[in-house]
């Protein structure tokens, strides 16, 4: 019966996509073929979800498309070959980090390996930081049951960590009565996800709460309980506890393939050298189906979802009153997709958000930007807060999502293999969901090595870091500075950062060499002038605390700021 | 805590002359800077042509501000390097300021104020600037100061984007130390900074000035390879199909100053929108009482010389205005052919035989009048051949007979 | 006719000159007619660079050329500057090369190198 059910889906699905052959192989579905558009590429994987499988591997190609190569330092040595450990989790996102931390709380070598220079380069640090409350997943979903588990804790856990926490809230606005079965359909579902607190305002209370909201909101649901952090921050943090407490991470360290024997992994090759580890965790983001691929234990796809998003000057800030909004059924919004969460956010650092986009792409690390899609992402949520306007735009940045065709996490041991462990997938609410995701991580670790870890008794759940000064009381930060005149020399003078807590961000647990490395733990340069004045700064702090030549000390990656010396004599030419 | 008369925040050119005309009569004045020398800007302006009019010399931005520094050396005026203003709060009979230094934290007071806090430049960002988030793109500032203080080069092959005098006298600079510029893309039709600049660092050096075109997408993911150009049209968007690709590995932006008045908006100081610099009156004192601006902050000038002046104007108010003086305000209004008009306000109690008017034209014009009347009777006449909005224009105008006005108006017209 | 841009100040003043006659027209003042003449003959111009120093407080130093050089003999200059490295500390204005390439002109600093 189930094999007539498959011959008649697969006849309808190699109609509607000709070019392409479909498989069932141990109760996934596999397709082949090319296509001409990535809309069909990717239209065919979601048709493929419609029948009943455990899992959709979409192996169509895209006609004339040549992927390009991963995005990898170029070191290649010998520095870590022949690393021996329990655990390498491959990923340095929050979700590799988080695990990374679960692991250092018992007696196991745990390494995590990342292509890029820093933690926290994709789509950790490429999001609006919002730990959500789940009022837009369905609580059937592995998404909704990490997140629920993780919200309990994430107040504590950020604490912990010295990660500011700001409980904004979230509202959700609606323009008239045709969105009565939205809110509804919201009442159920936070009824089904046990989400605290929730209210449900009148035009006269939005009012009170959002005072520079769209005329066109009329009614409205409040989430007292949603919060924003900074995502990067947290991955970083979350490593830096790993590291604390016995954790490994290296960095610059890309997974190029496996050794398999036996339906095991065996050894990981890497631009480093050849690592043995008893268990693989898949942390790897938008490559996460590519290292299961060599690990012989595909069963998922990623489509990449580019999102944008846009950052507005703090004198905007004051315009939104704590918390994140979107408003449904604007008149002058365009159709359709519903943004998946974001609209107008307020950052913990003090400034808007507006955003993000979603659009399907083949490119797994694009990371650019365009004028009509900021145009257009701002334009549909400005209208929620009429106030904001274009100019108030100091930066914008893109990240990809690792979406898989059933839209949900993969967070399971694996299928064909036995020493894998995926927690792949992850698209929101990967920064919210990454704590619980940790734990089960841990759990079948311990079911493929049969035994139980025992618990590191030197575990400390706090990571001690130098406080934001301009955050301080001036009795307090007096104190700070008659200790350290460095913490009173100030050298970010948009975001008020001194040379004291930018030393302290070089010398933490895990190396920081570049100026983006910098700016993302201790924000030079994220102010209004954008590092025109503070970058040469910064970049002859690290200059002198690395111990290198000002040359040597790049942006990002390998992007050279100083190309050479001024009066370069003939013979010195490059 | 420490009391002063004036406390002038910001030590390049305007704050020098400032601080230095402030401490007459025996006041005491506190200049605060947050570098670790004085001299703002000037220190990394290794060319010439400054002081034409003010020391009838032409000197390069370091001299300049050495005889500036060398000047306010000769008085009393206390000088705090590395410090920081945090917070500006009201207090009875002035203001308290908050200021961080190496040494801590520490509360002073004072009566007056004169903000001479400089200007920023315009980013990437906020000139629509797409593509990928490279090394390689900076600001032309930015790269004055790798190449004239570190002594260092940002760029072997560059692309420089705005025709503003920082832009060009960079084309130079690279070029004499080797580099290579492709050329100097302006989104105008016309260019944005002086004419001299346009000779002695383009044409001399055969670098090409590509105007209405703009830098639409960057290319590159470590280290910036490519820029996209296009044409613009009158209203500067891209035209479709214009588009070039140029390999290079820097692009250098120089595409405007915006003053620095986050401490002015602390304090609600009312901003001007046309020069994004508090409105104030022909003291240089802002619409809120005893707190004056001068220099870049005011707005973005093309001379030190007139940043200097300003400084003066500003300081030598505020040694000689008692702080309990009630002002006249009258304001200035002007036609369209103004991009703006400083002072935008004239107190009629104040100092009227020698008010000195600022001015950028809202593009370019020829044979032109420019005429001020008050309450409808012309008070002042001049004749321009040439106006361009990058070459600032000052007038001396004597309103002394005036203190009873209530309208000023300048007119830019078209002369037969 | 020739075109010019007078550069004396930031007037900007456009010249036209009748080369066979040198008659000048367009200057707001006698520096105008003065450049003009120069410039088509023998256009010269003021340099102003750096030249490394052995301090790491001033990684370089600034300089000028104490008055117009030959415009062709700019890139020698530029060249020349490269091999310079001043090795005391040098108040403003102190000579770093005398009658540099033979032009009359000296090769001062513009900015003060003392701390007082």
């Amino acid at each position: 019966m189930r094999n007539n059910s498959f011959e008649n889906f697969k006849t309808e699905f190699e109609y509607f996509y000709p070019g392409t052959t479909i498989q069932l192989s141990d109760g996934c579905l596999i397709l082949h073929g090319e296509l001409d558009t990535w809309d069909d590429v990717v239209g065919a994987g979601f048709f493929a979800v419609k029948f009943k499988n455990k899992g959709v591997v979409n192996k169509i190609k895209l006609k004339g498309f040549v992927e390009p190569p991963m995005h990898i330092s170029s070191i290649k040595d010998e520095a870590y070959h022949n690393l021996h450990c329990d655990v390498l989790i491959i990923g340095g996102g929050i979700v590799g980090c988080a695990i990374l931390r679960e692991f250092s709380k018992y007696k196991v070598n745990a390494v995590l390996v990342e292509k890029e220079e820093d933690l926290a380069l994709q789509a950790s640090s490429r999001n609006d930081g919002c730990v959500h409350i789940g009022i837009d997943i369905s609580h059937h979903t592995k998404k909704q049951q990490y997140l629920a588990r993780s919200v309990k804790n994430y107040e504590k856990l950020a604490n912990d960590l010295g990660v500011e926490y700001h409980k904004d809230g979230q509202t959700i606005a609606f323009t008239n009565n045709k969105y009565r079965y939205m809110i509804l359909l919201m009442k159920i579902r936070a009824f089904q996800n046990k989400i605290p607190g929730v209210q449900y305002l009148n035009r006269r209370e939005i009012l009170k709460l959002e005072p520079n909201i769209t005329t066109e909101a009329k009614y409205a649901i409040h989430f007292p309980s949603a919060a924003t952090i900074c995502p990067y921050n947290m991955t970083i943090a979350l490593a830096e506890n790993a590291v604390q407490n016995g954790g490994k991470v290296l960095l610059n360290t890309a997974v190029l393939s496996m050794l398999m024997k036996d339906h095991e992994i065996i050894s990981v090759e890497t631009n480093r050298g050849i690592i043995y580890p008893k268990v693989v965790v898949n942390a790897a983001g938008v490559f996460s189906d590519k290292v299961a691929s060599m690990a012989d234990d595909q069963f998922f796809s990623i489509h990449p979802r580019k999102g944008t998003n846009t950052i507005l000057d703090k004198n905007s800030r004051s315009y939104l009153s704590n918390t994140s909004l979107t408003t449904y059924g604007l008149a002058k919004s365009h159709n359709s997709t519903h943004s998946k969460g974001g609209g107008v956010v307020p950052t913990v650092d003090g400034n808007i958000l507006v955003g993000p986009s979603a659009i399907e792409t083949p490119y797994r690390e694009d990371f650019t930007t365009d004028a009509n899609t900021v145009k257009e992402l701002f334009d549909k949520h400005k209208n929620t807060m009429p106030r904001l306007s274009p100019s108030d735009i100091i930066t914008y940045f893109s990240g990809v999502r690792a979406s898989t065709y059933e839209e949900d996490f993969v967070i399971e041991k694996g299928r064909r293999t036995k020493n894998i462990v995926h927690a792949a997938g992850i698209q929101s609410p990967g920064i919210t969901a990454a704590p619980a995701i940790a734990e089960d991580i841990v759990m079948f670790t311990q079911e493929i090595l049969n035994r139980k870890f025992d618990i590191n008794p030197e575990f400390n759940p706090k990571r001690m870091v130098t406080p934001s000064l301009k955050k301080l009381s001036s009795e307090e930060r007096d104190r700070m500075i008659k200790q350290n005149p460095d913490y009173g020399q100030i050298v970010c003078r948009c975001e008020e950062i001194s040379k004291g807590e930018i030393i302290d961000a070089i010398h933490r647990p895990i190396p920081v060499t570049t100026v983006d490395g910098i700016k993302r733990r201790v924000r030079p340069g994220m102010g209004r002038c954008q590092g025109a004045f503070c970058q040469p700064l910064v970049m002859k702090i690290l200059a002198t605390e690395l111990g290198c030549e000002i040359e040597n000390i790049n942006k990002k990656g390998e992007g050279r700021i100083l190309l050479r010396n001024t009066k370069v004599n003939d013979n010195e030419k490059l | 805590m420490k009391n002063y008369n004036t406390i002038v925040i910001g030590g390049g050119p305007a704050g020098l002359a400032a601080s230095k005309c402030a401490s007459a009569n025996g006041n005491k004045v506190l200049l605060i800077e947050r570098e670790a020398r004085l001299g703002g800007i000037l220190k990394q302006c290794i060319h010439d042509g400054f002081g034409v009019t003010r020391f009838k010399q032409k000197l390069t931005g370091p001299e300049y501000a050495q005889k500036e520094i060398d000047a306010l050396m000769t008085t009393d005026v206390e000088v705090s390097l590395l410090t920081y203003v945090t917070k500006i709060v009201p207090s009875k009979g002035g203001y308290v300021l908050t200021l961080v230094s190496r040494s801590g934290v520490e509360d002073v007071f004072t009566n007056k104020l004169i903000l001479s806090t400089g200007c920023r430049e315009r980013t990437s960002k906020q000139v629509a600037i797409h593509g990928t988030n490279p090394a390689g793109v900076i600001t032309s500032g930015t790269a004055q100061y790798y190449i004239n203080v570190l002594g260092k080069m940002p760029t072997q092959n560059c692309v420089i984007l705005g025709s503003g005098d920082i832009g060009l006298i960079m084309a130079r600079r690279i070029t004499l130390e080797d580099g290579h510029v492709e050329g100097v893309y302006e989104v105008k039709s016309t260019p944005s900074g002086l004419t001299r600049n346009i000779v002695q660092c383009l044409n001399d050096y055969d670098i090409p000035l590509h105007l209405s075109h703009t830098v639409t997408r960057l290319f590159g993911v470590d280290r910036l390879e490519a820029v996209e150009v296009a044409q613009v049209n009158d209203v500067f968007t891209p035209i479709k199909g214009t588009e070039r690709i140029i390999k290079c590995d820097a692009l250098i932006l120089s595409v405007g100053l915006i003053p620095e008045n986050e401490l002015a908006s602390s304090l609600k100081i009312q901003l001007n929108p046309k020069t994004k610099g508090p409105l104030c009156d022909q003291t240089m004192m802002t619409l809120k009482d005893n707190i004056y601006c001068c220099g870049n902050a005011l707005h973005v000038n093309d001379l030190a010389d007139y940043v200097s002046e300003s400084g003066e104007t500003a300081g030598n108010h505020a040694a000689q205005t008692s702080e309990s003086h009630m002002r006249r305000l009258c304001p200035v209004s002007f036609n369209s052919n103004f991009g703006y008009v400083i002072p935008s306000h004239i107190d009629l109690d104040g100092e009227l035989s020698n008010v000195i008017f600022y001015f950028r034209s809202s593009k370019d014009l020829f044979n032109q009048r420019l005429t001020i009347t008050v309450d409808d009777i012309q008070v002042f006449s001049r004749a321009y051949s040439n106006l361009r909005p990058p070459e600032m224009e000052r007038i001396i105008v004597n309103l002394a007979k005036n203190k009873n006005c209530s309208s000023i108006k300048l007119q830019l017209e078209d002369v037969g | 006719m020739k075109q010019l841009i007078c550069i004396s100040c930031p007037n900007g003043c456009h010249l036209s000159v009748d080369e066979t006659t040198m008659e000048v027209e367009g200057n707001k003042c006698p520096r105008g007619i003065l450049f003009a003449k120069q410039e088509l003959t023998n256009p010269i111009r003021t340099v102003t660079s750096t030249v490394r120093t052995i301090f790491p407080e001033f990684p370089v130093i600034s300089v000028r050329t104490t008055k117009d050089i030959s415009k062709a003999k700019i890139m020698p200059l530029m060249k020349l500057l490269n091999t310079i490295v001043v090795n005391e500390k040098l108040a403003i204005n102190s000579i770093v090369i005398q009658n540099v390439l033979d032009t009359g002109a000296d090769i001062i600093t513009t900015t003060n190198m003392i701390e007082k």
